[in-house]
């Protein structure tokens, strides 16, 4: 799931060094196509915040570093937690799993 | 064994180091910058030392080159500097033009920075195009891909990557402004849902009018008879309204107290 992955390296990403656009496409190995408009419903979610590099480099244009939200923390834990859940609940239920018939 | 020989030799060697560390594509690009090099400090096409710029290479293959080749050993050819760079930046120091660049004296190549790809124009106008497409809203989107496209190291990722990198943004640019035009039609739907008084007209208005024609049609004992589908026909428009609005994620504000007044 792309919004997962795009969280989990935001997440993960250290504060010296935040990610941005190229580094969570190379991350997650997501096309610029999926992640772009994902970091786009996460900001808008509230989940993550922006911000653009200062000052800008003379010799390449200023980069968009994103950051995590203590709201986007919270739900990230949360859908892990529920993930977990269903994950759980599907292999009880998974034949695959049953002991056999002795 | 002459110049030449020794040159091609060391060249071999220098293929078998750069492929175990290297893909084979960039192996090529490699090899092709050694041989450049080769080219420029072996006698007899330079004839001495010449003051060549540095060739800069990724430390595993700036060890591998310098035992084969004997760089800087004899101190006729110059000693290739061991950096610390990617794999990335050595490929693209070492692809395109930017091979002639590497080879020029020092101080030219000091005054002639490195030029940007050819193929960033292309790619650059694609990524305008799609930034136009998602609309004033996304504005600041322009800088991030253009950002995007300088790569890591501000110079430019490779061509075929940019071009990949390109179309994606128009990907993103019409998946943008389909959720924005999905958003403008929700509205009329959400100002519904948050509006306590419109939802109620949502669901009392057809209950209202169904009974009405049940009692028109049918008389009171009618509508006593066909009591379940006006009911029915409340409950399931209630839960949609229900639904939408925890799809949706509004929240009705909780009605305040009255004023003693009214």
């Amino acid at each position: 799931m792309v919004v997962m992955d795009v969280l989990d390296v935001i997440m993960n990403a250290p504060t010296e060094d935040p990610a941005w656009g190229l580094r969570i496409c190379d991350a997650t190995g997501h096309g610029s196509g999926t992640v772009y408009p994902a970091l786009d419903r996460l900001l808008k979610a509230g989940w993550i915040g922006d911000r653009w590099e200062e000052p800008p480099p003379p010799d390449r244009p200023a980069r968009r570093f994103y950051s995590i939200t203590s709201a986007g923390r919270a739900g990230y834990q949360e859908a892990l937690t529920a993930r977990a859940g269903r994950r759980r609940a599907w292999t009880a239920r998974s034949p695959l799993t049953e002991e056999p018939a002795r | 064994m002459t110049a030449s020989q020794g040159s091609l030799g060391k060249l071999i060697l220098f293929h078998k180091a750069a492929h175990d560390f290297l893909d084979r594509q960039h192996t090529s690009v490699a090899v092709h910058a050694a041989l450049c090099w080769l080219a420029t400090t072996e006698p007899p096409y330079s004839g001495g030392p010449r003051p060549v710029r540095r060739l800069r290479m990724p430390h595993e293959l700036g060890s591998a080159v310098a035992s084969t080749t004997g760089a800087g050993s004899d101190g006729r050819t110059p000693a290739i500097s061991v950096l610390s760079l990617t794999s990335e930046e050595i490929v693209w120091q070492a692809s395109d033009r930017s091979i002639w660049q590497m080879m020029l004296p020092e101080g030219r190549a000091r005054s002639r920075p490195l030029p940007e790809r050819q193929g960033a124009v292309s790619a650059r106008r694609l990524t305008r195009t799609a930034a136009f497409l998602a609309g004033r809203k996304h504005e600041r989107l322009r800088d991030e891909w253009l950002s995007h496209l300088a790569g890591e190291n501000g110079r430019g990722l490779l061509r075929k990557d940019q071009y990949r990198a390109a179309c994606g943004f128009l990907m993103a640019a019409v998946c943008l402004r389909l959720h924005d035009a999905a958003e403008l039609a929700w509205q009329p739907l959400d100002a519904i849902l948050a509006s306590r008084f419109l939802s109620g007209l949502l669901v009392w208005g057809p209950v209202i009018v169904m009974i009405i024609a049940i009692v028109h049609h049918d008389g009171r004992w009618g509508l006593v008879a066909d009591i379940a589908d006006p009911l029915a026909l409340g409950t399931f428009l209630s839960v949609a309204i229900h639904r939408g609005r925890k799809r949706r994620g509004i929240k009705l504000r909780k009605p305040g107290p009255r004023r003693s007044g009214e």
